[in-house]
C-alpha cells in the first residue's frame, strides 16, 4: 500500500480523534459531572449563516468558465510548454492515472449517464461561480445550499463528549449510506482566544468522506471515490467590504493525486437573497 | 523526495495531534505574545494560479482583478523590458499585497523584547524578495504621512481567535500583477493569516482606489518546511542587462493601442476578451452567463482599447474644481536623515539642517505660514542635545548640564530651489525674524554671507514676482554646482543647478553627510511637476534633472532606502520613488512627442488623454493635469520648431 493510500485511510479517523478533545480542551470546560455539552449552534465562535457570493479572483478561467479538456489550470493542452517540450505547470498534482482520466473527459457521456452533477459535488461546488445560503437545519447540522447546480451540503456536528473522560460520539456516515456527490461531512468548531487579551475566534473544521467520484472543475478534472476532503471555514472582516468566508480545501486522493491538493478561496456576504438564482447541473 | 512523503504518514498524524492540542497549549501561557505561533520556515504550495504565480502571467491577462480603465491603460502600455533597464531599479521586489502569493519560501521569526520576553513583532524574510518585513504586534503608532514608502510597507498586527490580522500602509508603487497591472503608492492591505498545522493560510486583501474599483481578496497556502534555507542578499543588479548601446534612462513602453500581445492570452486559454480584460463584474457569478455566450478570438491581433470609466475622468474633474485656498493649519515635521528634517504643510516642503551651527533652510514655504515654520524649527531645536563624545571621558565639569543646555535658535541661511511662491514666500519674514542670525563676516551679521542663496535665474524670476526686497536672494550662483563655502553642521552642502526643468533657475540641495537631497518641485510625491515653459522650463529639462538626481542616489537594499529625497510636496522618498516618477514622465513625454510628430493640436492631445493611466495618482490637484499636458506639449512643440 502506498503512503498516500495509507494516509487516506487513517486521515479521517485521526482528524476526528484529535479534533474532538482539542475543541473541548481549548474551551477550558468539561470534566466529570459537567453540564451537557452545548449544541453546536449555540457554541459557534463564528456566524456562517446568511447569503454569500463567490468572488473569483483566483484560478479564474477554470472556475468562472468551462476550461478546455486537458486544461490543468495553465491553459489548453500545448498552451504553455516549458523548455524541453514538457507540458506546462499544473495546478492539480495529478499522478499519471489522474491525468489520463482528465484527458478522457466526455461531457456527453456524463450527460447520458445522468452524471451531469459530477462537478458540483462537495469537492467541486465551492470552486464554482455560485452563491451560498447557509442556515442551521437543526442545533447540530449546518446546511449549506449552492444555487449553481442547486446542491445542498450538510455539516454534521458531532455532539461533544460530556467530559474529558467520556467516550466520543460516533462520527461518520450512517452504516449502509450510499456514497453521494456531497458525501458525508463531519464538522466541529475550533475555538481560540476569548481571554488574556485576545479576541475570541475560531473556525469550522470539516471532513467529508463517502463521496461519489466527481470533478474539481467542470472540465473533467477528476477525484475518486476514495478522496477525503478536509476544509476550514473562517469568517473575516474586511473593512469597506463587509464579512467574507475564507475557506481552505484539502483533498487527499491516493488514486489520482501524488500529494494533497490544497486551495483557498473566498466568499463575500450578501445583504439578502436577491441574487439567489438556482440553476440545474450542466455537464459542461 | 516528494513533498508529501517527506512528511510521511507518521508525520501527518503527529501534525494532526499537534493541531488538536495547539489551542490548549497556546492559551496556557499568560502574557504570551500570541494565541498561536506562526514562526518557522515555510514553503509555498503552488496549486492556485500556478502559471501566474510561477513562471508569470501573460501580457493583457487581467482576469480576476477588479481593475479600472486607468489600470488597464497602464498595463496595456507596459513593456516587460522595463524591469531590467535601470541599474538601481533592477532589484525592485514585489509589495506586501502581491509577495505572499508568489512562489518564494519564507522564514517567519519571532522578535521578542529581552526584558520580559514578550513577542513584539514577527519578522518575515522571503527567498527572493524583500527581507526583514516587520509585522509589529506591540501596538506601536502608525507612521507619519510624511514617512518614506517601502516595498513591504509598514505593518501592524493583532490576533483575533486563531487568525493574525495585519494592516499595512506606506507601500511603494508596484504591481497587482507582474504583467504591468499597477498598484498605487496609496494602496493598503489587510492580511488574515491562520494556521491549520502544518498549513498556513494567507489571505491578502488589497485596497487601491486609484487602480481598483473594489478591494481584491486573494490567498495562498504554505506548508511547514523545516529544511528551507533563506539565502542572503538575493539580487545583484546587472549593468550588462541594460545593454551596451542603450542608456540607463530608457523606459520601454508601448504607445497606446500598439501593444501586439494583449490578445495572446485570450487565444491561448480560449477565453472571451471581456473576461481577459478583467473588472469587478467578471469576478461575480452573474458574469458566467455572459462569458459563456461570448466567443474567444481565434487569432492574435493588436487590440485598440478605449478607456472610458470613472477612473479616466479623475483629472478633468480635478481640473474643473477651484483651486483650494491653502490653510497652513497643520505643520508637520519629520526626521529625514542625519541632521536634516522636513517641515511640511507650510506651502512647499522645507528642508532644515539643524545642529550646533544653527539652522540652514532649503526654501521657506509660504509667507502666511512663517510664524508656524519658525515654531516648528524651535520645537525640533529644543530636542537637539549636544553630542557626547564617544569612547572618552567627558570634557565637561558637569556632563548633564552641558549636554542639556540648548543653544538659542539661530537660523543662518535660506537656499531657494526655485522661484515658486509657495517655496520662497517666507524668505522675508524668516529673514527679518528675531531667530535669523546669518553667518557674519568679521563678526558682523549685517555683512553676513549666503543669507538667501539661489541660482541667478531664480533670483531674476523672483525679482519679476515683486517680492519684498528682503525676500530676494542675497547671493546667487551661475555655475552648474555651488558648494557652500564652509561645512555647515559638520557636512558639505552642495547646490546644483537643474537647467530648464520647471524654470531656468531650479536647484537641488545635497546634504552629503546626511545623504539627503531636497529637490524642490522637480519631484513631487503625488503631483505632476509644475513645468513653467514661459519661465524657461521644459519636459526634457525636467527629465534630465530627475536623472541627475537619480544618479546621485545610492540605495540601501533591494532598490530602496539609502539616499533620502525631500520632495517639493508630499512624503519623503528614495531613489526608487524618483525613478518611478522619472519613468512616468518619460512615458508621457514619448506619447505626447508622438502626437506632436503627428501634427496634433493641443486640443487634440488633450482629447486623446495621454496621461489617463497616471492621473489617478498624480492628477488630483485642481488645474495640475491640464497645465502639465500643455507644458509638455509646448516644450516639445517649441523644440520641434527650432
Amino acid at each position: 500500500m502506498t503512503d498516500t493510500k495509507k494516509l487516506a485511510l487513517i486521515l479521517p479517523a485521526a482528524l476526528l480523534m484529535f479534533s474532538l478533545p482539542s475543541t473541548v480542551a481549548a474551551q477550558g470546560r468539561g470534566g466529570r459531572g459537567a453540564a451537557p455539552p452545548a449544541p453546536a449552534k449555540a457554541d459557534a465562535p463564528i456566524d456562517l449563516t446568511g447569503y454569500w457570493t463567490a468572488v473569483i479572483t483566483e484560478d479564474w478561467h477554470q472556475r468562472m468558465l468551462t476550461a478546455e479538456k486537458g486544461d490543468f489550470g495553465t491553459g489548453a493542452p500545448g498552451a504553455v510548454v516549458t523548455p524541453g517540450g514538457r507540458p506546462g505547470p499544473s495546478n492539480i498534482p495529478f499522478n499519471p492515472n489522474g491525468r489520463k482520466i482528465a484527458l478522457a473527459w466526455d461531457p456527453a457521456k456524463d450527460e447520458a449517464e445522468s452524471n451531469q452533477c459530477k462537478a458540483y459535488g462537495a469537492v467541486g461546488v465551492l470552486r464554482q461561480p455560485t452563491h451560498l445560503h447557509i442556515t442551521w437545519q437543526d442545533d447540530n447540522t449546518l446546511k449549506m445550499e449552492a444555487d449553481f447546480g442547486t446542491q445542498t451540503r450538510l455539516f454534521h456536528f458531532v455532539p461533544r463528549a460530556a467530559g474529558m473522560g467520556a467516550p466520543a460520539a460516533k462520527a461518520g456516515p450512517p452504516a449502509g449510506e450510499a456514497p453521494s456527490f456531497q458525501g458525508y461531512t463531519v464538522a466541529n468548531w475550533v475555538q481560540l482566544g476569548g481571554k488574556e487579551g485576545f479576541e475570541k475566534g475560531g473556525n469550522l473544521s470539516a471532513t467529508t468522506t463517502n463521496l461519489k467520484p466527481g470533478y474539481y472543475y467542470r472540465n473533467g478534472m477528476p477525484y475518486s471515490a476514495n478522496a477525503v476532503l478536509t476544509e476550514h471555514f473562517r469568517v473575516i472582516d474586511i473593512p469597506k467590504s463587509g464579512q467574507w468566508i475564507a475557506f481552505s480545501s484539502m483533498v487527499v486522493d491516493p488514486e489520482y493525486l501524488t500529494q494533497p491538493y490544497i486551495v483557498t478561496y473566498q466568499f463575500k456576504k450578501l445583504a439578502d437573497g436577491s441574487k439567489w438564482n438556482p440553476q440545474p447541473c450542466a455537464a459542461k | 523526495m516528494k513533498s508529501f512523503t517527506r512528511f510521511g504518514i507518521g508525520g501527518g498524524v503527529v501534525f494532526l495531534a499537534l493541531a488538536g492540542t495547539a489551542p490548549m497549549l497556546a492559551q496556557g501561557g499568560k502574557g504570551a505574545g500570541s494565541p498561536t505561533d506562526i514562526s518557522g520556515t515555510w514553503r509555498k504550495i503552488g496549486q492556485e494560479d500556478t502559471h501566474e504565480r510561477g513562471s508569470g502571467p501573460d501580457p493583457g491577462e487581467y482576469w480576476g482583478l477588479p481593475v479600472n480603465d486607468a489600470a488597464r491603460m497602464r498595463a496595456d502600455t507596459y513593456n516587460e523590458e522595463w524591469v531590467s533597464t535601470s541599474y538601481i531599479l533592477q532589484c525592485r521586489p514585489h509589495p506586501t499585497g502581491y509577495q505572499p502569493l508568489g512562489p518564494d519560501p519564507m522564514r517567519i521569526e519571532q522578535l521578542t523584547t529581552p526584558i520580559n520576553r514578550q513577542l513584539i513583532a514577527y519578522r518575515v524574510s522571503y527567498d527572493e524578495n524583500p527581507g526583514d518585513r516587520m509585522i509589529w504586534l506591540d501596538g506601536r503608532p502608525g507612521l507619519s504621512p510624511l514617512a518614506v514608502h517601502t516595498w513591504e510597507g509598514f505593518s501592524k498586527g493583532h490576533f483575533k481567535g486563531d487568525t493574525l490580522i495585519i494592516e499595512s500602509t506606506h507601500m511603494k508603487e508596484a504591481f497587482h500583477r507582474r504583467n504591468g497591472v499597477p498598484s498605487s503608492f496609496r494602496a493598503t492591505t489587510i492580511e488574515h493569516i491562520s494556521l491549520d498545522e502544518p498549513y498556513l493560510t494567507w489571505v491578502v486583501t488589497t485596497y487601491d482606489d486609484d487602480y481598483l474599483t473594489e478591494p481584491v481578496v486573494r490567498s495562498a497556502t504554505y506548508i511547514r518546511a523545516p529544511n528551507v534555507q533563506i539565502p542572503p542578499y538575493p539580487c545583484a543588479a546587472q549593468q550588462e542587462e541594460i545593454g551596451a548601446d542603450a542608456n540607463n534612462y530608457r523606459v520601454p513602453n508601448y504607445f497606446m493601442g500598439e501593444n501586439p500581445y494583449l490578445t495572446e492570452v485570450a487565444v491561448k486559454y480560449k477565453v472571451p476578451l471581456d473576461g481577459v480584460r478583467g473588472g469587478a463584474e467578471t469576478t461575480y457569478p452573474e458574469w458566467r452567463a455572459k462569458g459563456m455566450a461570448e466567443k474567444p478570438p481565434t487569432a492574435q491581433y493588436t487590440l485598440k482599447p478605449t478607456y472610458t470609466d470613472a477612473s479616466t475622468k479623475v483629472a478633468e474633474q480635478a481640473d474643473a474644481r477651484p483651486k483650494r485656498a491653502p490653510s497652513y493649519d497643520k505643520i508637520d515635521t519629520l526626521h529625514a536623515g542625519g541632521n536634516v528634517y522636513v517641515i511640511a504643510g507650510a506651502g512647499g516642503n522645507i528642508a532644515a539642517s539643524i545642529g550646533g551651527d544653527g539652522v540652514l533652510l532649503v526654501d521657506s514655504g509660504a509667507e502666511q505660514a512663517s510664524d508656524k515654520v519658525i515654531a516648528a524649527i524651535e520645537s525640533i531645536n529644543k530636542e537637539m542635545r549636544p553630542q557626547e563624545r564617544p569612547d572618552s571621558a567627558s570634557p565637561f565639569a558637569d556632563t548633564w548640564q552641558a549636554t542639556h543646555a540648548f543653544a538659542p535658535l539661530n537660523i543662518r541661511t535660506i537656499i531657494n530651489t526655485g522661484p515658486l511662491a509657495d517655496h520662497v514666500g517666507g524668505n522675508a519674514k524668516i529673514r527679518n525674524s528675531k531667530e535669523f542670525h546669518p553667518l557674519g563676516v568679521l563678526g558682523e551679521e549685517e555683512q553676513g554671507s549666503e543669507i538667501i542663496l539661489a541660482q541667478e535665474n531664480a533670483a531674476r524670476r523672483m525679482g519679476e514676482m515683486k517680492l519684498n526686497d528682503d525676500g530676494t536672494p542675497t547671493n546667487t550662483y551661475f555655475s552648474a554646482r555651488y558648494n557652500m563655502h564652509r561645512f555647515f553642521n559638520n557636512q558639505a552642502v552642495q547646490v546644483m543647478h537643474m537647467d530648464n526643468a520647471l524654470t531656468d533657475g531650479d536647484s537641488v540641495v545635497f546634504f552629503r553627510k546626511s545623504d539627503v537631497i531636497a529637490t524642490g518641485d522637480i519631484y513631487i510625491a503625488d503631483q505632476y511637476p509644475p513645468i513653467d515653459v514661459e519661465r524657461g522650463g521644459s519636459i526634457d529639462g525636467e527629465i534630465t534633472a530627475l536623472n541627475k538626481v537619480f544618479d546621485l542616489c545610492v540605495t540601501e537594499f533591494m532598490a530602496q532606502g539609502g539616499t533620502v529625497i525631500i520632495p517639493g510636496h508630499g512624503w519623503l522618498g528614495d531613489a526608487a520613488d524618483l525613478g518611478y516618477y522619472r519613468d512616468m514622465l518619460t512615458v508621457i513625454r514619448e506619447r505626447i512627442q508622438k502626437m506632436v510628430d503627428n501634427k496634433m493640436t493641443l486640443a487634440q492631445v488633450r482629447a486623446a488623454k495621454p496621461t489617463t493611466d497616471y492621473d489617478v495618482e498624480y492628477g488630483r490637484e485642481p488645474g495640475g493635469t491640464a497645465k502639465f499636458v500643455e507644458a509638455v506639449y509646448k516644450s516639445l512643440s517649441a523644440k520641434k520648431g527650432k
